[in-house]
């Protein structure tokens, strides 16, 4: 059932049909809605949780490390500077492979101080063993987050996960949302049985001391977990569409690439945009297509290859950059295409950094640019403002 | 797809507007989405919020540059925002004004809409808080939305006697706009771009600031109450000095002969028993109000301890 509300209010009603046991989070904007609502929730009686007050993200995310190694299901949301200041105890969760499910509602980093949305602050992060998804609107970003404690107390996985929504386009967004029935998410996410949990009958130590000849071990095996989280996620995924009836295809999303020439990709709620430039540029007979990066970590370089066979030249939008290089997804997407002969050619654009919009005619401009196979050897800055820079080429 | 631009400022319930709107849309069986763009996020600052609305599912998630619709909350931003930038040719914009529509100093060739939604606010609500006002003007102007489903919204945000007042004020908007008629749309050679408003000041290497922008923005813009001091009864305790946010309260002491004149009076308004002793050695301190900064926040009112600042509805 539709009922209109903001994203954030949406995941925390997500969150209350998880039922986890403790939640333990720091406000910061644009993230504060969500914790706000569910502090309300657990208040007001409706969410049987205990919520714990911090005086910062690291001290939230070591709340639900803790909590979570005593087996209790546990949630936290962050975003930005926040985030950043997890990132010492990130890595502890992926490598005590603790189930903790974390909503980053994605915004800028610092400096210049910026509270706007772009995908700086997860991509920043992609090396501490979590799984990242991104959700494109706030029905997604609702179920994933049931999806994401599936995924993350899986067995075979037992990692954390992120659910990545954009901050302001979609948590401050009203927008009609598809409500999640508590019955079914109760059938479809049961209680966390972990194996392994503290308990002072059954002593055991979480996250000790691993020398040389052991330490390599834990990371592949923390590797593995998210290599295997290939398969899991589209398999839960379409589970959860036999029971919600709602499915969005795991690790990626084609759309109209069939007989694509031309393919952009791109990663969160801008994709609804790109895919409303696809419909356009289709009435006016060009082939394009669109691909919707769901899983940045794992990263389905198998399924983008077989999505971009045929194509002739694909775009890759990132909303981050690292600096010296080129953006993230970029690297990654040429990565996969490596060994493939017919690969197409491949763009990299940079825009939409710090809240700057991606109206339709920059995908337009950005489709024009692959067509007319525009000579760009690295990820070029798509909406600079060149009138206010005073450069100096080295 | 009919999109919808709201221009108020901080604290007028802009991005409230945007989302009842949505929820009465979604009331009426429509797809809808509201979003607001913050700038500042500030009391009295600029701010615009963004309404979808349609029969498909949104997907679209830019900005609106190019609105059906624009409602202004706040008549004194049409000569600080570009209101009607990229308005389509046959859309509607709705200000809050007193004056008449040709008044308002917009294009010749639009079909504006004015409609004294602070007046009818204050008489209903007892508050200027406009939004819900401008919502009913809208559902009479457009007839996009029911007036019904705009009740409903505002009554399941504002329970109780404030949805009820809220509403009162929505619907009064709403008949009087139902009354007006639509302007057939005039083609002017006039509706060019207007010159961009962008600074191409070059930007520094750093994210590094240059002192003083609380000079250049001048808050005054953003009053809708400005405070009235009563000098005779004022104490000089200096508190609404002390706490003016802006710095909005010049502290001036009087000398020679109107430092005379002000102890003279201070003397006799003692004598009558109006004012305390202590309040005449300080008769040369004058505090007033600095227009340009002040942005009618109402602190000083709030902290005067005799009560002696009453908050005043400016005429604009």
């Amino acid at each position: 059932m539709l009922e209109i509300m903001e994203g954030s209010h949406a995941i925390a009603l997500a969150v209350k049909a998880a039922r986890p046991n403790v939640v333990s989070a720091y406000p910061i904007t644009p993230q504060t809605h969500i914790v706000e609502d569910i502090s309300q929730l657990i208040a007001d009686g409706d969410l049987n949780a205990q919520y714990v007050k911090v005086e910062s993200e690291h001290s939230a995310m070591s709340v639900c490390i803790g909590a979570s190694a005593t087996g209790a299901r546990t949630y936290t949301a962050t975003t930005s500077q926040g985030l950043a200041l997890m990132h010492e105890v990130l890595f502890n969760a992926a490598g005590m492979r603790l189930p903790i499910v974390m909503t980053v509602a994605n915004r800028a980093l610092s400096a210049p101080l910026s509270i706007w949305n772009d995908h700086q602050d997860s991509i920043s992060e992609r090396d501490s063993g979590w799984i990242q998804i991104y959700a494109e609107d706030n029905t997604e970003a609702s179920d994933l987050t049931i999806q994401a404690y599936r995924i993350a107390e899986d067995s075979r996985i037992q990692v954390p996960v992120m659910v990545c929504m954009d901050g302001y386009t979609l948590t401050h967004t009203y927008e009609p949302v598809e409500l999640l029935e508590q019955d079914l998410v109760d059938d479809f996410l049961p209680p966390y049985r972990p194996t392994d949990f503290l308990s002072v009958y059954d002593p055991k130590s979480f996250g000790m001391f691993a020398d040389p000849n052991y330490y390599t071990e834990f990371r592949y095996q923390n590797h593995r977990a998210l290599e295997a989280a290939k398969a899991v996620i589209p398999e839960i995924s379409t589970e959860f569409g036999e029971v919600f009836d709602r499915d969005y295809g795991g690790l990626i999303e084609e759309y109209r690439c069939d007989d694509a020439e031309y393919v952009l990709m791109a990663m969160g709620s801008v994709v609804g945009t790109l895919k409303d430039t696809v419909d356009d540029l289709r009435d006016d007979g060009v082939r394009a297509g669109a691909i919707k990066l769901r899983s940045y970590r794992p990263f389905p370089a198998d399924e983008v290859r077989s999505a971009l066979a045929g194509v002739e030249a694909v775009g890759i939008l990132d909303k981050n950059i690292s600096l010296g290089f080129e953006g993230a997804l970029f690297t990654d997407v040429k990565a996969s295409l490596y060994h493939d002969d017919n690969a197409p050619k491949a763009f990299g654009f940079i825009a939409g950094l710090g809240g700057r919009d991606i109206p339709k005619r920059i995908f337009v401009k950005m489709f024009d640019c692959i067509r007319d196979d525009k000579k760009i050897a690295k990820s070029e800055f798509f909406d600079l403002r060149t009138q206010i820079l005073d450069f100096q080429e080295v | 797809m009919k999109e919808i631009r709201i221009h108020g400022r901080g604290g007028q319930g802009s991005v409230t507007a945007a989302e009842l709107l949505a929820v009465a849309a979604f009331e009426d069986g429509k797809y809808s989405q509201a979003f607001p763009f913050f700038g500042v996020e500030r009391r009295g600052a600029p701010v615009t919020a963004f309404t979808r609305l349609s029969d498909k599912k949104i997907r679209l998630r830019s900005q609106i540059y190019e609105p059906d619709y624009v409602i202004v909350q706040d008549a004194t931003l049409v000569s600080a925002v570009d209101v009607t930038a990229g308005l389509k040719p046959d859309g509607i914009v709705i200000v809050n004004s007193e004056k008449s529509a040709e008044d308002v100093g917009l294009n010749a060739g639009i079909d504006v809409r004015t409609i004294d939604a602070t007046g009818i606010a204050l008489e209903i609500i007892g508050r200027p808080i406009v939004n819900t006002t401008l919502l009913g003007a809208f559902a009479g102007a457009t007839g996009e939305i029911s007036i019904e489903s705009i009740k409903q919204s505002v009554l399941a945000r504002f329970p109780g006697k404030i949805g009820e007042v809220n509403v009162q004020a929505a619907e009064k908007a709403y008949q009087l706009m139902a009354a007006t008629e639509r302007k057939p749309h005039k083609k002017t050679r006039a509706r060019k771009k207007e010159a961009a408003r962008e600074s191409y000041e070059k930007i520094p290497t750093a994210a590094i600031g240059k002192p003083g922008t609380s000079e250049v923005t001048e808050t005054g813009d953003w009053r809708i109450f400005y405070p009235e001091f009563d000098m005779e009864q004022c104490t000089r305790c200096g508190k609404c000095f002390e706490n003016c946010p802006d710095a909005a309260i010049i502290e001036r002491t009087l000398r020679g002969k109107e430092a005379d004149e002000a102890r003279k009076r201070a003397e006799e308004l003692e004598k009558a028993g109006k004012i305390k002793k202590a309040a005449v050695k300080k008769a040369h301190i004058q505090y007033e109000l600095d227009p340009t900064y002040c942005k009618g926040c109402g602190i000083c009112a709030n902290e005067c301890p005799i009560q002696g600042i009453k908050m005043k509805l400016e005429e604009k």
